[in-house]
């Protein structure tokens, strides 16, 4: 009896966690849940704290509006977040997991590694999902049920690549990139497109995304004497590269920025570090609209931060997918809220109630058809604009 | 004598019959749960062996475990059928406990488990680097669920609901579980764990003493292997950061504060490391310095591990009461 | 141009590889008379360059003194783990100790990340952003006083192993503990010297690389698996063996990532031990 008292061990060890845990049913009138797929722990938390409260600030707009409208019925917009840690199979079990409690609309996983993951599962599970993922390959290589809530690397690298040779009049550009799909996505599209524009990649440079030394890259890249270096890092690593690239390299050398380099980082290496770096502004940067003071003095207000662009991407992403379902008169038939997409955002848009940057409507694969990004220089301490689009065929690109 | 036997089976069986019920009872959450402890356990059962029967500390066994996982996957990918994979995805994975083992075990104690650290490493690199292989850091997403089993009656058994995964898992461990204490109880596995730690006694065991060692390390290896094909086409999607050193350390946590000597330490171990994060609500962090502070409690204080302090005590309250 | 890239390569593993050498050396320390391998000394290492990096940015201090302090409470940390985590398992198997170094490389880490955050923060310093070219070779002020300073502390070290009575002692204890103690050596005051002195050489490093890196939990898990790395190399125990594998390991890496791979970078070390260890299963210098 007693030599199997370990056994007993495991056994009620096993009963005590049968205690589950229990989802809160919100109660009283009619609610309609869309699901929030966002990075709250892990080296995305920054930007997932962003998209969670840019979330909310959305659902609450929506709600002021009377809710949305299904059949007659009001219904109150209610958002289930789901921390995705920014892993992908934590992401793909959220989609799993909305699924499987009847959530068919969700916003996220935003990122492009999570993106990736679920874009394998979503299609199966009939969710559609909004994302501002940057990679041009999840539009490409993904499936119908994906809306894209921001430009994509072919605006930012594009014009980064455009203003370089033609504007800058640089003609040797190398790379120094991280090894995920995104930083790939990156190297491609710029070698693309800097050759278009007459210029040169002559060399490219790889680190694991937990790098923080840069050095022997650097290094390499110093024999090979080129004009500019294309980063397509994530934000973390900015300031690391920026100084051990000064290092190096000295200050003649451009830096290009993707869309992740921002000017906090700037002056956190130094103002005067990263005098001649070119960066990428876009979308609620830039706007300058009643909708997007309004939604900036209420995250204010309310969260004791100033906003990033993402919680204003990820707000506006709330918004179009509450008309689309409510266009499309069903919040299951992911099929037809994906056609209704179309519609919402050009009403939202007509109406001057987006913010994020992302107008025009929906292509086929998903991607908003206009986007408005700059491309800005630091000089004197100051970033000068270079140029501004909203459509890709200003700069000669499709 | 047949009346301890009956005892002992109609407790065996009792829970057995609660083992096979417990997927209709509990909820979804909780039985995903039981499937990764149990894939897991077999993770745990396999490193026992190295810990409990060589004697020494392997860290490189998340290593042999994402080897299993991305032949699996890439298997599948070239259209393999997932029953032919996984028992070749353990074969790769003993491949490289052949080519592993047989350098790392011409070394002893610290110089061990440094050595397969460097070999875990490498290995995690490798899937990580090696892009046009394995699609590098996000790594591969997509992958297919096991195909559906037909039976009698035009029934078909479907493989991508975990109730059916904990029943296959289940099977596997016992299989784990059959094998272990084969070995461990064979004539060359009790003189083993005898010799276990004492280098001059280990001598005396011959120069056969590598080819053992080298077959259990060989083992282990098929066994992660197995268990990360199961893994790979549970969750359908992996990445190298889930295979690399933590992962090591973590399955190495559960050897040793389970027992690592004993056939149910590493399971008990597993549930534990697995489900303790689970207390701490949603913060894994908090789950990871709970077990990091256990892990220093046990080892100091019941150096046996969980199981094997237990089975200890009971072992010397069971002569102080007479029994022979 | 090619041979100026060369010795830029040699330039940053000297300033890499004095790193190596200054946790490694502490870690060698701590092995010779413990015979535990520390992974726990990693965390040192990282608690030091946040503490140095509270200091610097809550309350001002200027990067020495805060440096200091920082080397003098890892140090006092250090004497309370010998205490309270490893004099416990001292007398038991080497593997216990391994094991417990393991649950507090954990635990100390995931206790910076509840309490910090995992994003990666750049230590404030003057000397960071001047940069010096000789030769066509450039480098930062912070990057060359790496250098000096690990140069300088390891030969602090050395002295006061060599030339103080309790350096004597810990020579004895590393050599022979049984005879040591007989001879009536305080073996308990011993171990908590010892790690007192690793601990704010780690300390030191850490506070040193935060202005080139970067401060994040996770920073002392790669600088402590090369250490290992290091003195399996140079001899478990050998203070000299810390000291120039170290130096050796960091040029080794960097021409090898300039030359050869650089996502490879970290493999090479390990790929190295390996094969050394497949020719002298105890090491280049081993002793057992």
């Amino acid at each position: 009896m007693k030599r199997y008292f370990p056994l007993g061990v495991v056994f009620s060890f096993l009963l005590l966690f049968l205690p589950l845990s229990v989802s809160a049913q919100t109660s009283g009138g009619k609610v309609l849940t869309m699901g929030v797929s966002a990075s709250l722990t892990g080296p995305a938390s920054y930007l997932g704290w962003h998209d969670k409260h840019g979330t909310i600030l959305g659902a609450e707009e929506v709600n002021e509006r009377g809710g949305v409208t299904l059949k007659g019925e009001k219904y109150r917009l209610e958002l289930e977040l789901f921390d995705n840690e920014t892993k992908p199979a934590k992401a793909v079990e959220g989609m799993r997991m909305f699924a499987e409690k009847g959530i068919h609309v969700c916003a996220g996983p935003q990122l492009t590694a999570l993106a990736y993951a679920v874009m394998k599962f979503n299609e199966e599970l009939k969710v559609l999902f909004a994302s501002y993922n940057t990679t041009p390959e999840v539009w490409e290589q993904g499936n119908k049920l994906i809306l894209s809530g921001t430009m994509n690397q072919k605006w930012s690298i594009g014009l980064a690549a455009y203003t370089a040779s033609k504007i800058l009049n640089l003609k040797r550009a190398a790379q120094l990139l991280d090894t995920t799909g995104h930083g790939r996505s990156v190297e491609k599209n710029f070698a693309a497109n800097f050759k278009k524009f007459g210029g040169e990649v002559i060399a490219v440079e790889w680190y694991d995304l937990n790098s923080t030394d840069f050095y022997p890259q650097l290094t390499r890249l110093k024999g090979k004497n080129p004009e500019a270096i294309m980063f397509g890092g994530m934000s973390a690593e900015a300031v690391t590269l920026i100084r051990q690239s000064r290092e190096i390299l000295g200050k003649k050398v451009l830096l290009i920025g993707s869309d992740y380099f921002k000017m906090d980082q700037l002056k956190k290496a130094g103002l005067d570090i990263s005098e001649n770096t070119l960066l990428p502004l876009s979308g609620f940067h830039i706007i300058d609209s009643q909708a997007r003071h309004d939604f900036a003095k209420k995250f204010n207000e309310r969260f004791k931060a100033v906003p990033e662009t993402y919680a204003a991407i990820a707000r506006d992403e709330i918004l179009w997918l509450s008309r689309a379902v409510e266009i499309a008169g069903t919040s299951t038939d992911v099929f037809k809220i994906r056609e209704a997409a179309d519609r919402a955002m050009a009403e939202l848009e007509s109406q001057g109630r987006l913010i994020g940057g992302a107008h025009g409507g929906f292509l086929p694969n998903g991607q908003a058809k206009k986007y408005l990004i700059s491309s800005n220089i630091l000089q004197d301490g100051k970033l000068v604009r270079l140029k501004t689009i909203t459509q890709l065929k200003e700069i000669g690109l499709e | 004598m047949k009346r301890k036997d009956l005892k002992k089976w109609l407790i065996l069986g009792s829970i057995f019959i609660a083992l096979i019920a417990l997927p209709f009872v509990l909820s979804k959450t909780h039985l995903h749960l039981l499937v990764i402890i149990g894939i897991h356990a077999i993770l745990a059962l396999s490193l026992g062996l190295v810990v409990g029967f060589v004697g020494q500390l392997s860290l490189c066994h998340a290593g042999f475990y994402g080897i299993g996982a991305y032949i699996s996957a890439l298997l599948t990918f070239s259209h393999w059928p997932f029953w032919l994979a996984l028992p070749a995805a353990g074969v790769v994975s003993g491949v490289f406990g052949l080519l592993i083992g047989l350098p790392s075990l011409k070394t002893r104690g610290i110089y061990f488990s440094i050595t397969t650290l460097s070999f875990g490493i490498i290995m995690a690199m490798v899937l990580n680097n090696w892009i046009s292989l394995t699609n590098g850091p996000d790594g591969l997403s997509g992958l297919v669920s096991p195909n559906p089993i037909p039976l009698f009656g035009g029934i078909l058994i479907s493989f991508n609901n975990p109730t059916s995964y904990y029943f296959l898992v289940g099977v596997f461990l016992l299989g784990t579980i059959f094998v272990v204490r084969r070995l461990l109880r064979s004539r060359v596995g009790r003189a083993f764990v005898a010799v276990r730690g004492n280098e001059v006694l280990a001598e005396s065991l011959g120069v056969q003493a590598l080819r053992y060692k080298l077959t259990a390390f060989i083992i282990a290896a098929f066994f992660a292997g197995i268990a990360g094909s199961l893994y790979a086409h549970y969750l359908r999607y992996i990445c190298p950061r889930d295979f690399g050193f933590v992962e090591s350390f973590d399955l190495l946590v559960m050897v040793v504060v389970g027992g690592a000597q004993t056939i149910l330490g590493p399971i008990v171990g597993a549930l534990f490391v697995l489900a303790l994060p689970k207390f701490f609500g949603f913060e894994p962090v908090y789950g990871r310095v709970a077990f990091g502070i256990i892990l220093i409690i046990v080892m100091i204080y019941m150096p046996r591990g969980i199981v094997g302090t237990l089975q200890k005590a009971l072992l010397s309250s069971r002569r102080s009461d007479g029994h022979p | 141009m090619e041979s100026s890239i060369f010795f830029q390569q040699v330039i940053n593993g000297l300033v890499i590889g004095s790193i190596y050498a200054m946790v490694a050396l502490g870690l060698t320390l701590i092995f010779g008379i413990l015979h535990i391998g520390n992974f726990a000394h990693g965390q040192l290492y990282m608690l030091g360059a946040f503490a140095t990096y509270w200091l610097v940015t809550l309350w001002g201090w200027n990067i020495w003194s805060s440096m200091l302090v920082a080397m003098g409470s890892m140090a006092l940390l250090g004497i309370v783990l010998e205490r309270v985590v490893f004099r416990p398992v001292y007398s038991a198997p080497h593997i216990n100790g391994l094991i417990v170094a393991l649950g507090l490389f954990i635990a100390l880490e995931n206790i910076a990340l509840i309490l910090w955050g995992g994003e990666e923060r750049t230590l404030p310093s003057p000397y960071a952003t001047k940069v010096i070219t000789l030769l066509s070779i450039s480098l930062t002020l912070q990057r060359l006083l790496v250098f000096i300073i690990s140069i300088l502390l390891i030969f602090l070290l050395y002295l006061f192993i060599q030339r103080t009575k309790m350096g004597k002692a810990i020579r004895a204890v590393a050599q022979d503990p049984e005879v040591s103690r007989l001879m009536g050596i305080p073996i308990h005051r011993i171990s908590a010297t010892v790690f007192a002195v690793s601990s704010a050489l780690a300390a030191a490093a850490g506070a040193l690389v935060g202005p080139i890196f970067c401060v994040f939990p996770a920073m002392g898990v790669t600088p402590i698996l090369k250490a290992f790395v290091v003195i399996v190399l140079g001899g478990m125990g050998s203070i000299p063996g810390a000291i120039f594998g170290g130096f050796i390991l960091g040029i080794a890496e960097s021409l090898g990532a300039g030359y050869l791979s650089s996502e490879y970078k970290d493999a090479f070390a390990f790929a190295a031990l390996i094969l050394v260890l497949m020719v002298k299963p105890s090491g280049l210098f081993g002793k057992e």
